[in-house]
């Protein structure tokens, strides 16, 4: 009897101590979770206020880290309708420095510039960027760029970052976005014209992203010397 | 020695205390002056012009700061073309951003410039039509053909550059 007594109790203490040690794991891997989660919307803060401050943008705009939410393919852009600019954590996870953060920053926040100018508030604008999503990817990619080299940051982090997030589609004539290989050889061409030193400079030469996006973008890049070349002013059909 | 070292230290520690960094600007100041300037020749989206392109404005209005004559009338300020956005189906306006004008003697993170002019706007004609044609099969699609006004800056134009003297 004693020897039940003393092994149901033996028991009982341990299951106590498991579970206490298995609340304190929680707890320990929760304040880990929102310390990350802290470091990262710091991070993100900083480099959006750089950029917002760096090109004295006189509309409010708030950035949100969402590590779960995935951006469905078909919504209207918060970033249009809350002026928010949401940063996705599958997206997060393949930048690599500040310039791919603040192009990715950047691209939206040219939205959310767009989405305050217009008729009705600019509630017109912001459908109409939605519906021409194509038109308004490259025009959001070139004014990110601005704003990157305005705010001290080097706009090839851009190009990267594309190059490594979105996927090669096959076709783009009736896609409501544009072939990846097209929009990055457009930015290209656009930091070639406006920002050259920053393709003369070696900040990335030694960048494996940088000299894929250069290996995969050679037909273009022809087409692009042969327009400097002739000094033509028409724009480059971009595969 | 030692008095050497508590010499040293204390050195270092004033140095640290009076080492406060500062961002490149600072928008506390309100004060501004409004500069009033007007393309030298028409800029319009029909015509070829290409991002990066330098364009003229001439100063309408002599410009003065503190009682002093700070930008006489008729002066050339030249100004950079940033982006161009072409004119679109549903009567998608065309769209021409100007910045990065330069001023004598005025640093770019004084002034707040950023031009945007934007063609004629026909989504509130052709967002209706293509929902009342939407019934009769392909003709509410007839509607896409509608395109939007050309973005155009004329010499009598005025675009209102603010200058803010007292920032960073």
């Amino acid at each position: 009897m004693g020897f039940r007594i003393l092994m149901v109790s033996f028991l009982m203490f341990f299951n106590l101590c498991y579970a206490s040690e298995n609340i304190n794991v929680n707890l320990n891997e929760n304040e880990t979770k929102l310390k990350n989660d802290n470091t990262i919307q710091t991070r993100i803060d900083e480099i959006g206020a750089n950029l917002l401050n760096a090109n004295k943008i006189q509309k409010r705009v708030v950035f949100a880290y969402d590590e779960k939410a995935k951006k469905r393919s078909l919504n209207i852009y918060d970033e249009l309708t809350k002026r928010q600019v949401i940063i996705y954590g599958d997206l997060y996870k393949s930048i690599d420095d500040d310039n791919e953060l603040a192009g990715m920053l950047a691209r939206e926040i040219s939205l959310i510039v767009k989405s305050y100018n217009g008729m009705w508030g600019g509630r017109i604008d912001a459908i109409q960027v939605g519906l021409s999503s194509k038109k308004f990817e490259v025009v959001a990619d070139k004014r990110a760029v601005d704003y990157m080299v305005n705010a001290g940051y080097n706009p090839l982090g851009l190009i990267t970052f594309i190059n490594k997030t979105c996927p090669q589609k096959r076709s783009d004539k009736i896609a409501r976005h544009n072939l990846t290989s097209k929009r990055l050889a457009i930015i290209y061409e656009y930091i070639t014209y406006k920002y050259p030193s920053y393709l003369e400079s070696d900040e990335y030469e030694n960048n494996k992203y940088y000299q894929n996006f250069l290996l995969t973008s050679l037909s273009n890049r022809v087409k692009l010397k042969e327009k400097m070349r002739t000094k033509s002013t028409k724009a480059i059909k971009y595969e | 020695m030692n008095k050497i070292i508590f010499l040293f230290l204390m050195l270092m520690i004033s140095n640290i205390s009076f080492a406060k960094e500062y961002l490149p600007y600072d928008y506390t100041d309100t004060r501004n002056i409004e500069i009033k300037l007007s393309p030298v020749r028409d800029i319009s989206t029909s015509d070829e012009i290409y991002e990066g392109q330098e364009v003229e404005f001439r100063v309408r209005k002599s410009v003065y700061l503190d009682r002093f004559l700070f930008l006489p009338k008729d002066t050339i300020v030249k100004a950079r073309i940033e982006t161009i956005i072409t004119k679109g189906m549903n009567g998608f306006p065309a769209e021409i951003i100007i910045d990065n004008f330069k001023i004598n003697n005025v640093h770019q993170s004084q002034l707040v410039s950023t031009c945007i002019k934007t063609g004629r706007n026909y989504a509130l004609l052709v967002y209706p039509i293509k929902w009342l044609l939407t019934p009769i099969p392909f003709a509410g699609s007839l509607t896409n053909l509608i395109m939007g006004g050309e973005a155009r800056i004329k010499t009598d134009d005025v675009i209102v550059v603010n200058y803010y003297p007292y920032w960073r």
